[in-house]
């Protein structure tokens, strides 16, 4: 990767990451089985998955650019199905409510007002507990954290292609493997708390009102991420 | 053969650094469902909880197994003219003893500054909830920094990571710390400290607050919370942190595709884990019914 | 707030502290390292600037965690002071210059973000988000420096190895101060004692890294983990006395008053 192209690269990677946080559902009351999504805050669990997908996308980076990216996008992905998974399993025989989308519910989602399940056709309205703003994470939730898993893994991976396509000459290759690792990592948490100013703490994924705001993030974390980018590739590559 | 042990070996590993990692942060009630220990006092349930918030499990978890990585790593080049697997034990241990004094420090710190910020609601500050709770909390922290550092020496060893120990340890620290938080705590959030609510709902937002204060005998303390919580809540976490790494280990013994194989694989395991999602959905829709009051 | 507003110390005041002091930990130790003790005191004011401005930023409620805060904040300066591992060495005079203020630039704008696109309407995003950022940057500046800043040919081990730790430990010293005095009665006395204790606390693990590092830091990290002790006892000593003042009542064991 010449030196230019990474630097874009960067910036593509940062902006994929800040996009992806609108798409995991994520809400902190989850804990409590009070909200619909993954019981812990936007920006945290896009970092774990984030990490998830940087972990083994280290694993593939001499068999080039495409496999790198797959790899952090199925790791990423993997990680948040696995969460739903096992957050789904608390809430059914931990807490003894099934999963059931708040928003969809109460007629407010992104698709209309109706209060069934887009993907699973599951009328979600019976089963909340009244006071609470959902539990679980339905069908589709699940979707649409698998989605955004996809585009933040991928913008990791990017994002750690891209550093390492940087550093690669001017450093031995064992620390040029660890450099880049932490920077993207330190890029992917960067970006990843800009999109949870956006989105206040909580949000159901794709099928959220909340997406709508998906352009502040994107203007943000572009500019950001073209910030960061321009001083790592002076750092590097002009002085 | 050695990465296939390599992947048993961090399966195992991973599997039980889950365990302690959940029973450490409902121990010392960390992360979301702290939020509930911190309203109680302003809705008059005085509490005898250990308050240990450090900070989100995520980076509280990532500062422990770094912590303990990065000492392991600089100890065990010393150690080098032993036998590698003691040296990389010994120094592991060393490691996770240095994190624990920072756990058992920044947790004493959090603990005492919480309650006195709590003079308003006039919250006593009881000196034995903090030490009976603390050497408990100490020795799952002690246990999760633990097994997170030998599974970064497994994942840097055998499974050939090319990252250095150290960041290893930070990544999964950051992913474990996020799993523990978002499967683990909803058994701590949503049932045990709210075993006086009915089962089967979750807690409005308007009873958020209103904690269990009595134990099985007397006032409920920290000590109680990981005796309930690691019949279930960490064994959850345990399994789907557990899974995260066996699996993605086990993606990479398969070599029918070259370098895709791996991803090939993985993606089959995420519809798997879809289609087991999507059936325990049904399950409990069929089995609970709708909620009746 | 029961602080009286008239004795707070401003984000501006603490940074300023923050950066002149830093800057001359940072040089001193470049100048020789000898005086790594020393440069030890200078560098707990940024500490104290940090955990400020994670105060001042994370009170106002943003939708996402204390720590989330913290983390980003890091992230930047620690980001930034990395990238000093790949300037050309001839161009080593550009450090931590560069690195401070890139992280002071990178914090600005994502405040000037927050503020502008995202629209959050509160006062201090701005100043606060840089003065984070720039604080951590010129944390993980003293570390790098404190590390490797030595004759490179004795080294055992490379300095990356000790990234992650710097990134998360100084992640924990800056974010915990306020997330661990969290509750109607904080104050921004208690939360900067607090600060320095937990700073005195990093720089101590650091100079533990420091004897493990190399043998010819030896010298280097005992010393810097008895100043830092001396530190920690001070300050606990002065953290414990406002404790004191603002906690309700200490009791050795007892129940909560009946309510039921």
């Amino acid at each position: 990767m010449e030196p230019i192209t990474a630097m874009l690269a960067i910036i593509l990677g940062g902006v994929l990451v800040g996009i992806c946080v609108h798409f995991i559902p994520a809400s902190a009351t989850g804990a409590m089985s009070a909200a619909t999504g993954i019981a812990t805050g936007p920006s945290m669990l896009s970092a774990g998955a984030g990490m998830a997908g940087i972990l083994s996308a280290a694993y593939s980076m001499d068999s080039g650019l495409a496999v790198v990216l797959a790899s952090g996008a199925s790791a990423s992905a993997l990680m948040i199905s696995l969460t739903i998974l096992g957050g789904n399993i608390a809430n059914a025989f931990g807490t003894g409510v099934s999963p059931a989308s708040g928003q969809t519910a109460s007629g407010q989602s992104m698709p209309g007002k109706s209060t069934k399940d887009v993907i699973s056709g599951w009328d979600q309205k019976p089963y909340i507990t009244p006071g609470t703003d959902g539990h679980g994470m339905p069908v589709q939730t699940h979707i649409s954290g698998l989605i955004g898993a996809v585009i933040g893994g991928t913008g990791g991976a990017l994002v750690l292609f891209a550093v390492y396509s940087l550093l690669f000459p001017i450093l031995e290759q064992d620390a040029a493997f660890t450099i880049s690792g932490i920077i993207s990592a330190g890029i992917f948490l960067i970006n990843s708390v800009l999109p949870a100013y956006t989105l206040v703490g909580k949000t159901e994924g794709m099928f959220d009102q909340k997406l709508r705001r998906t352009p502040k993030t994107l203007v943000s974390c572009l500019i950001v991420s073209t910030v960061i980018a321009i001083l790592i590739y002076g750092a590097a590559v002009v002085i | 053969m050695l990465p296939l042990l390599g992947t048993i070996l961090a399966g195992l590993l991973a599997f039980l650094a889950g365990i302690f990692e959940d029973s450490e942060s409902n121990a010392g009630s960390a992360s979301n469902p702290n939020s509930q220990v911190q309203l109680a006092p302003q809705i008059g349930h005085r509490h005898r909880y250990f308050n240990k918030a450090i900070s989100g499990e995520p980076p509280a978890n990532a500062l422990w197994a770094t912590t303990a990585a990065t000492v392991a790593v600089l100890l065990a080049a010393k150690f080098e003219v032993f036998n590698p697997v003691y040296s990389v034990i010994i120094s592991s241990v060393i490691g996770a003893l240095v994190s624990t004094l920072l756990l058992g420090l920044y947790g004493i710190f959090s603990h005492i500054s919480r309650i006195a910020s709590m003079k308003t609601f006039k919250q006593t500050l009881y000196w034995d909830a903090l030490y009976s709770a603390l050497p408990l909390d100490l020795s799952f922290g002690f246990l999760t920094a633990f097994s997170l550092t030998l599974l970064s020496f497994t994942a840097g060893m055998t499974l050939d990571n090319p990252f250095s120990v150290p960041l290893i340890a930070f990544m999964l620290g950051i992913t474990i710390g996020t799993i523990g938080s978002a499967t683990g705590d909803i058994h701590y959030g949503a049932e045990r400290l709210y075993q006086h609510h009915t089962f089967g709902s979750g807690i409005p937002i308007a009873k958020q607050g209103d904690i269990d204060i009595k134990g099985e005998y007397g006032y409920r303390n920290s000590v109680d919370t990981p005796y309930f919580t690691l019949r279930f809540g960490a064994i959850i976490t345990a399994f789907a942190f557990g899974l995260l790494i066996f699996l993605d280990s086990l993606s990479r013994v398969f070599v029918f595709s070259g370098a895709w194989s791996s991803v090939i694989v993985t993606f089959g395991m995420i519809l798997i884990i879809f289609i087991v999602t999507v059936l325990l959905e049904k399950y409990t829709r069929d089995r609970y019914g709708p909620f009746v009051r | 707030m029961s602080t009286e507003s008239n004795k707070e110390f401003t984000s501006p005041q603490l940074y300023l502290i923050a950066l002149v002091l830093g800057m001359i930990a940072i040089l001193m130790i470049k100048f020789s390292h000898s005086l790594t003790p020393v440069a030890v005191i200078l560098i707990w004011p940024a500490f104290l600037c940090g955990a400020n401005a994670v105060r001042q930023v994370a009170r106002y409620g943003l939708g996402t965690g204390t720590s989330s805060i913290g983390y980003w904040g890091t992230a930047v300066g620690a980001t930034m002071a990395f990238t000093s591992q790949f300037i050309n060495p001839a161009y080593n005079f550009v450090s931590p210059y560069f690195e401070i203020f890139g992280a002071l630039i990178v914090g600005a704008v994502t405040g000037i973000c927050a503020q502008k696109i995202i629209k959050m309407k509160i006062p201090v995003m701005i100043r606060d988000s840089a003065v984070l950022a720039s604080s951590t940057a010129i944390i993980a500046m003293f570390f790098l420096a404190m590390l490797t800043e030595y004759s490179a040919a004795v080294f055992t081990l490379d300095a990356y190895i000790i990234y992650p730790l710097i990134y998360i430990a100084i992640t924990l010293a800056i974010l915990h101060p306020f997330n661990g005095s969290m509750g109607a009665g904080e104050n921004q006395r208690r939360t900067l004692r607090l600060s320095a204790l937990e700073a005195s606390m990093t720089t101590g693990l650091f100079g533990l890294i420091a004897i493990l590092f190399s043998e010819a830091l030896l010298l280097t990290g005992v010393s810097v983990i008895l100043v830092s002790m001396a530190g920690f006892f001070i300050f606990a000593k002065r953290w414990f006395a406002a404790v004191k003042e603002d906690t309700y009542e200490f009791a050795w064991t007892g129940y909560p008053p009946a309510e039921h």
